[in-house]
Formats: structure tokens, C-alpha cells, sequence
């Protein structure tokens, strides 16, 4: 499985989330994630077609998108899409 | 034209203005030469330090010159943080601040910091409670903004520098860019403090941060002796000086014009609150000066728009959002999406006249009848 992260500096909401998603790096570390920030990573992040709200999380199996989460949410419902899937 | 954006930024004091254009003719040397014309500007620069110093309650040498509040916020919160780190590397923040503190504080996270926002109560307020569980051992610094931009919760800063005192190890930074200028505050208990001058009538392009005397930072800009240390770069004394001014003359009336704003604030609130699907989530504990409202079933940038049509400037605010869609801290501070997805902010100041209220309770009325039945009719 493969997460995309799309993030920004400025952003409050993605700061909350850092927390939760570096435990989950350390708790699944196969899983590969890609980190990208919204403003300093423009052409990559126009590939994602990323709506109004930050963050977003885009997730990836056999490269192809399954689910995608946009916004703060809580460290079950990201464990939930990703114990779906992996 | 009625401008209801003050909390944007504020138009200039024209006495103000006079003040930057006489500096900026009369004052021609670098307050870092040696000779006369150099030592002129210093000792004007050195007045108008003694000047805000004593209008703050603070020490002359506590103050750092800066381009304004975001560099202040960067200053102090990169600053401390990169000094003390080895004291610790946890911060403590609210989920109710500017970009600017959310900015450095990410930045640090990418240097190992570790973050912790702490509980606010129904109207916004900082749990007092959930503040002492997270304070740490390692923890080198609190960040709470005095009052928030979006909503104007007016944060409990007097009673979190006291708890703080228990923590010597920690440092309590405040974001003041909202208050000052409104509302008296006691700076006796924080450590960093920030605001700009065109918040307040001034100038765009000159700021402060206030550094108590005992602490160190390490400065963002290198490269010599300024007015103090900590803020490299010739001194900008026309702007240093027209801000002492705007401080100056804004708080010689500082208390009537508050209570003006405050009647002002709370008939508009009652006259907004009574139009169908509106709601105000600017409580009582608010600054009065900004009244954050959600409008349902319209979209804050349209109506923004259809207002300006009419000459009326408010704004949308856009914390974690790519454009004006949802606002963060009105979801935090409502749990509501309705509500965050539809807020807009009317920014009040003493200029504003009953008048300019009324017109405007006229006009966003009319507005959000004609968005409604647009959006019903594309509907159908």
C-alpha cells in the first residue's frame, strides 16, 4: 500500500494530524508514504486533483486509488481505510 | 463605501501618516552612523521605544522592531525554540491561531519538536486543566493567541502566564496582533509577545516583539547590531516612529472606544442573528470587534462578492483551506460543518457608524434573499 500526503506549513489542521500519522509510520512500516507540501510541491500536487481542504491523504493499492481522506480525522478512521486495504 | 475589515488591516491615521512623512524628510541618517544625522535618528528611534514601552507596561529594551506580526511570531517561536532546545522539545498550541504560528511551529516539527494542542471549552476559552496535563518536563514553549482572528475569543492570558510561572523551564509566547489597540491587556506574565502597527491605524510594514529582558532568542536575520540583537538591518525609523504614534493615539481613547464598539457589536449581533439561517458564532466572551456569523445555504466568497457589489467590505477567512470553503476555527469551535462551510467575518472599529450598521443590515438582507432564491432556482 501507498499514501499520499499533501500538506502545508501554514496549515493547523495538518499539524494536528502530524502526531497521528507518525504513529502510524512506526506502526506500519510497509506501508510507503509520500509526503507532499502544497505550496512547495505544486506540480506534483496538481496531479491529485486536491480539493479546498487540507490535509489529504490519497491511498494507493496495486496503484490505483482506493480511498482518500480529506481533513483532520481521527486515528481510527485512517487505521479503518487502511486495514481495508493493505 | 463601509468597510467592515478592520481586523484585516485598519486604514491609516492621517496624523499618523504625517508623522512617517516628517521622519522620512527630516531624520535622513542611518541611526548607525556616527555623526550627527545618525545620532538624530537614533535618539528619535530611542524616544519612540521609550514611548510604546510606557503606553505597553514594559521595559524599553524588551522591544524588537520587526516588518510585522508574522515575522514577530517566527522571531519568537523559532527563536526560543531553537535557543532552549535543549531544555526540550515540546510545544503546546491552540487549535485557534494565525497561520503565522502555525507556520514556524511546523517548521520545528520537521527539526524533531513534538506538538500538542490543548482542549478549548464551548465558548473557545483554553482549558486551563487539559493546559497542566500537557505541560512536560520538555516543555519549551506555549503559544496561545490572545484573541483569534477569525472569531475573536478572547484567550485567558493573564491566568496561563500565572500557571505557567510553575514551569521556568517553559516559555509563553502570545499572539497580541488582534487586542492591541482594543482592549487593554497586562503583559506581566509573557515571556514573547507580538503585534503589528497596521492593525492599530498605522503603517503596513513595521511590527513588534516583545522580549522580556531575561530570556535570549536566536535571531532569524544575521548580520549585526540593529536596534537591538536579535533583528539585523538598518532601523526604519519613519515606521518606528509613526507606529509609537499609532500606539499613542489609539490608546488615549482606548476605553470609550471599546465600549462604543461594544454597543455597536451587540445590536448588530441581535439584528443579524434575527434573518432566517443566520448565526452568530461570536459569543459574549468575544472581542466585540469581530463578529464571525454563518450564513446557511450561501457561499461566504459569493456573498462576499455580492457585498462588494454594494460597496460593503467584510471578509471570509480561510485557515486550512485552499480558498474561502471552510473555516477551521469555527469548525472547531462549533463542531458544526454548516457552519464552518458558510462563515463570513464583519470586522467593527470606532469609526464605524450606526449608520454604516444599519446600511449593511440593510444590504447583506437583501443579498442573502437573492443568493437563496438564485441557488433555489438552480436547484430546480
Amino acid at each position: 500500500m501507498k499514501i499520499i500526503m499533501i500538506n502545508a506549513m501554514w496549515c493547523g489542521g495538518c499539524l494536528v494530524m502530524h502526531k497521528v500519522w507518525k504513529q502510524i509510520e512506526e506502526e506500519y512500516p510497509s506501508i510507503e508514504i509520500i509526503k507532499y507540501d502544497y505550496d512547495m510541491d505544486e506540480e506534483e500536487v496538481q496531479k491529485y486533483n486536491v480539493g479546498n481542504l487540507l490535509p489529504v491523504a490519497i491511498f494507493y493499492k496495486d496503484n490505483k486509488e482506493v480511498a482518500r481522506l480529506i481533513g483532520e480525522k481521527k486515528k481510527e478512521e485512517i487505521l479503518k481505510v487502511i486495514n481495508e486495504w493493505k | 463605501m463601509i468597510y467592515l475589515d478592520y481586523s484585516a488591516t485598519t486604514p491609516v491615521d492621517d496624523r499618523v501618516l504625517d508623522t512617517f512623512v516628517n521622519v522620512n524628510k527630516n531624520y535622513i541618517g542611518n541611526p548607525n552612523s556616527l555623526h550627527k544625522l545618525g545620532v538624530n535618528s537614533k535618539n528619535l528611534i530611542d524616544a519612540s521605544t521609550k514611548q510604546i514601552a510606557n503606553i505597553l507596561g514594559i521595559n524599553e529594551k524588551e522591544i524588537i522592531y520587526t516588518s510585522g506580526s508574522t515575522e514577530a511570531n517566527n522571531t519568537a517561536i523559532k527563536g526560543i525554540c531553537l535557543k532552549y532546545q535543549n531544555r526540550g522539545k515540546h510545544i503546546i498550541t491552540t487549535n485557534f491561531e494565525h497561520s503565522s504560528i502555525y507556520g514556524p511551529i511546523s517548521y520545528l516539527e520537521t527539526l524533531g519538536f513534538e506538538v500538542d494542542f490543548v482542549k478549548t471549552n464551548e465558548f473557545g476559552l483554553v482549558d486551563l486543566d487539559d493546559l497542566k496535563r500537557l505541560l512536560r518536563d520538555d516543555t519549551i514553549l506555549v503559544s496561545i493567541t490572545a484573541v483569534n482572528s477569525e472569531i475573536g475569543i478572547i484567550e485567558p492570558i493573564e491566568e496561563i502566564g500565572k500557571i505557567l510561572k510553575d514551569y521556568p523551564k517553559c516559555f509563553f509566547h502570545s499572539d497580541l496582533t488582534q487586542i492591541i489597540g482594543k482592549k487593554k491587556i497586562n503583559l506581566e506574565n509573557v515571556d514573547l509577545a507580538s503585534f503589528s502597527a497596521h492593525k492599530f491605524y498605522g503603517l503596513k510594514g513595521i511590527g513588534v516583539l516583545i522580549k522580556k529582558e531575561k530570556i535570549n532568542i536566536n535571531p532569524l536575520l544575521h548580520g549585526g547590531k540593529s536596534t537591538t540583537i536579535y533583528r539585523s538591518g538598518t532601523p526604519a525609523v519613519a515606521l518606528i516612529a509613526s507606529l509609537a504614534k499609532a500606539l499613542r493615539l489609539i490608546y488615549e481613547d482606548i476605553d470609550n472606544n471599546y465600549n462604543y464598539v461594544l454597543s455597536l457589536s451587540n445590536y448588530l449581533k441581535v439584528e443579524l442573528s434575527k434573518i432566517d439561517k443566520v448565526f452568530i458564532n461570536s459569543n459574549d466572551k468575544c472581542l466585540p470587534h469581530i463578529i464571525n456569523l454563518s450564513v446557511i445555504g450561501v457561499k461566504p466568497e459569493t456573498l462576499l462578492h455580492a457585498l462588494e457589489n454594494e460597496e460593503i467590505y467584510i471578509s471570509t477567512q480561510t485557515a486550512c483551506s485552499t480558498n474561502t470553503s471552510s473555516s477551521r476555527a469555527v469548525y472547531s469551535l462549533t463542531n458544526d460543518h454548516a457552519l464552518a462551510t458558510t462563515s463570513i467575518r464583519v470586522s467593527l472599529s470606532h469609526l464605524t457608524t450606526l449608520e454604516e450598521v444599519n446600511t449593511f443590515i440593510e444590504k447583506i438582507k437583501i443579498c442573502i434573499e437573492k443568493l437563496r432564491l438564485k441557488n433555489e432556482n438552480n436547484n430546480d
